[in-house]
């Protein structure tokens, strides 16, 4: 569940929608599986991934996160917390990912980090547009009035003052995400 | 040190990339610098100078076995600028990219373009750090 204006099934249309478009599919969108790969089983490049990232946050009013999860532990536990000396990942590393991405089979110690995108899917991709929308603000930054409102099921506007709903972005949200893991699992303390 | 050496290659379809961005107006800002941008706009035929800067970013991650965001658009893109001197392209590496570089004990890289007709083509090579 996204948020009380946002259904996850119209979050699941709209990630279905962007693949379909991005990834120039023919088949009808809803049949498209959510633990496919997007990249193997559906034939997406990385130039239609970032297309269909785009196309996702265009849908909600949102912005994902714009810097990797692998990036996001460099920085905040110090480098090499992700990715050794060679570049490829931690253990811990592949804790997080695991966690953020739903288990995916194929993540393992000692990959390399360009062979993660191949293990996500549509579901992960939802993943990410759940944890902005389920962290809409309670009332409207710029007129504080508490009046949700959404005309089309996606994007979220402000009943009185008309503005889009102002989302914290992805980036902020999986620092904090991954803070609270770390310190739960106990991961790079060491 | 041959360990040290790293080379990454990619080829992009100019008509693939042109759709994708035509299709989706925020992809470019996205994908590319402003100095990206103002060349490849500057040339008859944005398109396959667009594709080679596409392909240059493609080529420097797969050098550096560093793999795109799986989450959203990679900002990671902008850290990773094709720039033109005195004819020759050139990689300016800025933020996490170069600290990885810096990490990796490599050097500046060096840059080769080419496209022809529908395809455009970027080869990176990372050597050792003098």
């Amino acid at each position: 569940m996204g948020n009380a204006l946002v259904s996850e099934a119209r979050i699941v249309e709209e990630v279905q929608k962007a693949l379909a478009k991005s990834l120039r599919r023919k088949e009808d969108p809803a049949s498209i599986r959510l633990d496919a790969s997007v990249m193997e089983d559906l034939g997406g490049t990385s130039l239609d991934f970032l297309d269909l990232t785009f196309r996702l946050e265009q849908a909600f009013g949102i912005r994902l996160a714009h810097t990797t999860i692998l990036d996001h532990v460099e920085e905040t536990f110090g480098e090499g917390k992700a990715i050794d000396g060679s570049g490829a990942l931690t253990k811990d590393a592949v804790e997080v990912l695991k966690d953020r991405m739903g288990s995916p089979d194929g993540l393992s110690v000692g990959m390399y980090s360009d062979e993660v995108p191949r293990l996500v899917t549509p579901n992960t991709l939802a993943r990410g547009v759940r944890e902005i929308l389920a962290a809409l603000p309670p009332a409207c930054t710029h007129c504080k009035a508490a009046q949700w409102t959404s005309p089309d099921g996606a994007k979220v506007k402000c009943g009185a003052c008309g503005k889009d709903a102002a989302y914290p972005d992805g980036d902020s949200l999986a620092k904090a995400w991954l803070e609270k893991v770390a310190k739960e699992k106990g991961l790079f303390a060491g | 040190m041959s360990g040290v050496l790293r080379h990454g290659v990619d080829l992009v379809h100019v008509p693939a990339l042109r759709a994708a961005v035509e299709g989706n107006p925020a992809l470019e800002a996205g994908l590319f610098t402003e100095g990206e941008r103002a060349y490849a706009h500057a040339r008859p035929d944005p398109w396959p100078h667009f594709a080679a800067r596409f392909a240059a970013k493609e080529a420097v991650l797969k050098a550096l076995r560093r793999g795109l965001s799986t989450e959203g658009p990679d900002a990671a893109l902008h850290e990773i600028e094709v720039v033109r001197e005195h004819g020759a392209p050139r990689l300016v590496l800025t933020g996490r990219i170069a600290r990885a570089v810096e990490r990796l004990g490599l050097d500046a890289g060096a840059l080769s373009l080419s496209h022809a007709g529908d395809l455009a083509l970027a080869s990176v090579v990372f050597g050792a750090r003098p």
